[in-house]
C-alpha cells in the first residue's frame, strides 16, 4: 500500500508538472474555469433578482387583491392574481427547465393558464446557443477536459517510450495504470473544485432559504457530477491504454463525446417530438374553447348545460321559476361553468402531460445510449428545475385557483339571492390567505430519478469493465 | 574456468518467433560481472529481441533468460529490479528538466534517493554537463539523454545494463565519450550488454563481441584476440553468408 501510494505520488507529481508546462492545457483549464465562474455569477444574480422580484410582486399582488374595493365576487375571480414559483437555491446550478417552463402562473376564473414569465422570452438575441449553466459546463465540457488531459496518459507514454522505461525500471504496468487513473481523477477534481466551492458559496448566499433540503440537493448534485467526471476519466484512461498513439486516443474520445453529448440527445429529442407531437398553443386552446363552448365530445353547448342545470335546480328545490330559487341562479351557473371548465382543463392538461410524459420516457430511455441524458435528468431534478418540480408547482397553483374561484362563486350563490348588484367587500378578499406554494422535498425529487441513477450506475459498471480489460491488455503488452 | 566472472545475464537456448518466423534461434549467451558484451549484427539479426527477452517485454517460445540466476519468466519483477535499460533514443519527458526526469525514474525504481552531492558526483562521472541539469530535456542532445538514461540505471544500482544501439547517430566525439563512460561503468562491476552495428566502436568498447545474423549466433569472439580489420572481415563474412 505504501509503495502504491509512493508510485501514485511520483506519477501524479510528474503528470502535474507536465500539465502546467503545457500552455495549451493551462489556457483550456483557465477558459473553462472562467466560463464556469461567469455562469455562477450570472445565475446567482438572476436567482437573486428573481427572489427579490418575487417577494415584491407577491406583496404587490396581495395589496392590489385586498384593495380592489367592493365588487361582484365573480368579477374578483376574473380580477385574478399572479402566483410565483418558489425556487430552491440549487436551481441556479442547472436552471434547465425553468427558462422554458416559466416561473409564474396567472390564476383566474374559467381559465387554467400555463406557467408564464419565461426567461427565454427576454433574451435579446433570437440565436439560442444553449444555456451556459455550471451544470452544462460540468456535464458537457467536463468530459472534454478529462478526454484531452487523459488521452495521452498512457498512449503518449507508450508512443514516446517512457512507459517502457518506467516498466524496465521496475514498476509493473498495473501500477502505472492505476496510478495514472487516480492521478488523472484527482487532477480533474482539483481543477473543478473551485467551481464546486464557488457554487456552494453562491447557493448558500442566494436570497432564498438555504435549508437542509438544499444542502442535501447540493451534496448529491456534486456527488453525481464527480461520478460523471470519474466515468469520463475511466473512459479516457481505458481508451488511452487500448490505443497506441495519443492522436488516435483523442480522435476516439472526441468522437465518443460528440456522439454522446451532441448527437444522441438531439436525435432522441427529435424522435420524441416526431413520435409524440406536442400540439401548438393555438391548437391546444382551440380544443379547450371548443369543449367549453360545445361540451366535451359535443355533449352539449353552454345553453343546453344551463337549461339542464335549471331543470335540476327546479327539481331539487321544487320550484317553477328562477326567482323562486333560494340561491342565486347566476351564481349557480357560474359555479357549474367553473366546475365544467375544470373538467375540460383537467382533460386537456392531462392529455398534454401524457404527451410530455411519453416524450420524457423516450428521453429517459435515451440514457441507455448515452449516460449524458441520465445525468441531465439527475442534475435538473436535484437542482429543482425539472418538469417534475414544475408539475408540483402547477398542481398546487391549480388547487389554489379552484379553491379561490369556487369560494368566490359560493359567496355569490349564497349572498346574491334577489340582489342584481351584489358586491362583496374587503372582508371577503382578506379571508383568503396568501398562497405560498412549497417546493418538492428532495426525497420526492430523488424518487423521480431512480431509473436515471440505475442507468448511470450501469454505465459506470460498463466503463469499469472496459477499464479492467484495458489494464489486462496493457499488462500483456509488457509481458505480464 | 574459476577466473570467469559471476554470470549476471544468461541466455539458455533462447528462441523467439513472430507469426511462425524465427527471429531468434537457440541463443546461448553469458555476460559476467564487469563484462561488456556487444551484440553485433545488421537490422533483423535478433539483437533487440534478445534485449527485450531479458527485460521481459517478450516471452521466449523456448529457452530461458536469466538474471543473476533468476528466471525472467518466473521472477519478472525481481529481474527487472536488477536491470537497467538505455534505449537508442532515451525516452524522457521533454518539458521536464534533466533533474526532474532523473528524479522521476529514480523514485519509481524504489532506490534510496540521491542527495545533491551524490547526483553531481554521478553525473560528473558520466561527463554530463551539470549546468544543463535544470534545463528542459527538449534542449538535450542524444548523448546527453543517454547519459541521463545511464545515470538512472546506475543510481538504481542495476547489476546489468542493456543498451540498445547507444552509439548510432552520435558524432565521433560523443561516441568516444560514451565509450569511455561505459567502460567506467563496467569497471564498477556492472555487466553491460550492448547491441550495435558499429564494428570499430564495438572493438574499442567490448570484452567480447557476439556476431548475430538472422536470429542466430554466428560467432563469439574475445576482442583481445582480434584486430579491428579481422573483426570486420569476420563480420562481413557472416553477413554475406546469411544473405
Amino acid at each position: 500500500m505504501t509503495k502504491h501510494l509512493e508510485i501514485l505520488k511520483v506519477v501524479s507529481r510528474k503528470d502535474r508538472l507536465e500539465l502546467i508546462r503545457d500552455y495549451r492545457m493551462v489556457v483550456l483549464i483557465i477558459l473553462i474555469l472562467m466560463l464556469a465562474l461567469a455562469s455562477i455569477v450570472n445565475s446567482y444574480e438572476r436567482l437573486g433578482r428573481y427572489s427579490v422580484d418575487r417577494a415584491i410582486a407577491t406583496q404587490q399582488e396581495r395589496q392590489s387583491w385586498l384593495s380592489q374595493g367592493d365588487r361582484d365576487p365573480h368579477s374578483a375571480a376574473h380580477f385574478a392574481q399572479w402566483t410565483f414559483r418558489p425556487l430552491v437555491p440549487t436551481s441556479m446550478l442547472d436552471p434547465f427547465a425553468i427558462d422554458y417552463a416559466g416561473t409564474a402562473i396567472w390564476l383566474e376564473a374559467h381559465a387554467r393558464n400555463p406557467a408564464a414569465v419565461r426567461p427565454v422570452e427576454s433574451r435579446a438575441s433570437s440565436l439560442d446557443v444553449g444555456q451556459l449553466s455550471i451544470g452544462w459546463i460540468l456535464q458537457a465540457l467536463g468530459p472534454v477536459l478529462a478526454f484531452l488531459l487523459g488521452s495521452g496518459v498512457i498512449s503518449k507514454e507508450k508512443q514516446n517510450g517512457t512507459l517502457r522505461l518506467m516498466i524496465a525500471n521496475g514498476i509493473v504496468p498495473q501500477a502505472v495504470f492505476i496510478a495514472k487513473l487516480q492521478s488523472l481523477f484527482f487532477t480533474i477534481v482539483l481543477i473543478v473544485s473551485p467551481i464546486f466551492i464557488v457554487g456552494l458559496i453562491a447557493v448558500f448566499n442566494v436570497p432564498t432559504d438555504f435549508t437542509l433540503d438544499s444542502a442535501i440537493r447540493f451534496s448529491l448534485w456534486v456527488l453525481f457530477h464527480v461520478a460523471w467526471l470519474g466515468l469520463a476519466v475511466c473512459l479516457a484512461v481505458a481508451v488511452s491504454a487500448l490505443t497506441g498513439t495519443q492522436a488516435r486516443s483523442v480522435m476516439i474520445l472526441l468522437s465518443i463525446w460528440a456522439i454522446a453529448v451532441l448527437l444522441i440527445p438531439r436525435a432522441i429529442s427529435g424522435t420524441a417530438e416526431v413520435l409524440y407531437p406536442t400540439p401548438s398553443g393555438a391548437q391546444f386552446w382551440a380544443q379547450v374553447r371548443s369543449d367549453i363552448n360545445n361540451g366535451i365530445n359535443n355533449s352539449g353547448d353552454r345553453k343546453q348545460r344551463e337549461e339542464a342545470l335549471e331543470r335540476a335546480l327546479f327539481a331539487k328545490y321544487n320550484v317553477a321559476s328562477r326567482d323562486e330559487l333560494p340561491i342565486s341562479f347566476r351564481g349557480a351557473v357560474l359555479d357549474a361553468n367553473e366546475r365544467f371548465g375544470n373538467t375540460v382543463f383537467e382533460k386537456h392538461y392531462l392529455a398534454l402531460e401524457d404527451i410530455y410524459s411519453q416524450q420524457r420516457s423516450l428521453m429517459r430511455f435515451g440514457g441507455l445510449f448515452t449516460p449524458f441524458i441520465s445525468l441531465q435528468n439527475i442534475s435538473a431534478a436535484l437542482a429543482g428545475s425539472d418538469n417534475h418540480h414544475l408539475n408540483h408547482f402547477n398542481a398546487q397553483a391549480e388547487t389554489e385557483r379552484q379553491r379561490v374561484v369556487n369560494a368566490l362563486n359560493r359567496d355569490l350563490v349564497l349572498h346574491s339571492v334577489g340582489k342584481s348588484n351584489y358586491t362583496a367587500d374587503e372582508n371577503l378578499w382578506a379571508s383568503f390567505e396568501v398562497f405560498e406554494p412549497v417546493n418538492m422535498p428532495v426525497i420526492e425529487a430523488v424518487r423521480g430519478i431512480v431509473i436515471d441513477v440505475i442507468i448511470m450506475f450501469t454505465w459506470l459498471c460498463i466503463v469499469i469493465f472496459i477499464l479492467v480489460r484495458a489494464k489486462t491488455r496493457l499488462s500483456n503488452e509488457f509481458g505480464q | 574456468m574459476n577466473n570467469l566472472p559471476r554470470p549476471v545475464l544468461e541466455a539458455i537456448g533462447l528462441t523467439k518467433s513472430f507469426d511462425g518466423e524465427k527471429v531468434l534461434d537457440d541463443l546461448h549467451l553469458r555476460v559476467g560481472e564487469g563484462e561488456i558484451v556487444c551484440l553485433l549484427g545488421a537490422n533483423g539479426a535478433g539483437k533487440t529481441t534478445t534485449i527485450n527477452l531479458f527485460l521481459g517485454f517478450l516471452t521466449p517460445c523456448s529457452g530461458e533468460a536469466k538474471v543473476l540466476g533468476l528466471s525472467v519468466r518466473d521472477e519478472l519483477n525481481k529481474t527487472r529490479a536488477l536491470l537497467g535499460y538505455v534505449a537508442e533514443i532515451v525516452a524522457l519527458y521533454p518539458s521536464l528538466t534533466g533533474r526532474e526526469n532523473f528524479n522521476f525514474f529514480h523514485s519509481l525504481s524504489g532506490a534510496a534517493p540521491l542527495d545533491e552531492f551524490e547526483l553531481s558526483e554521478l553525473l560528473s562521472k558520466l561527463d554530463f554537463p551539470l549546468d544543463a541539469l535544470n534545463k528542459p530535456v527538449a534542449q538535450y542532445s542524444k548523448g546527453m539523454r543517454q547519459k541521463i538514461g545511464l545515470a538512472i540505471a546506475i543510481a538504481k544500482k542495476a547489476k546489468a545494463i542493456l543498451l540498445d544501439e547507444p552509439l548510432s547517430g552520435l558524432d565521433p566525439k560523443a561516441a568516444n565519450d560514451l565509450v569511455h563512460v561505459l567502460k567506467t561503468v563496467s569497471a564498477g562491476g556492472v555487466a553491460l550488454l550492448i547491441s550495435s552495428h558499429d564494428i570499430f566502436r564495438a572493438k574499442q568498447l567490448a570484452n567480447r563481441v557476439v556476431i548475430m545474423a538472422a536470429g542466430r549466433l554466428k560467432a563469439e569472439i574475445e576482442i583481445s584476440s582480434m584486430s579491428a580489420s579481422e573483426l570486420e572481415e569476420l563480420y562481413l563474412k557472416h553477413i554475406a553468408a546469411t544473405h
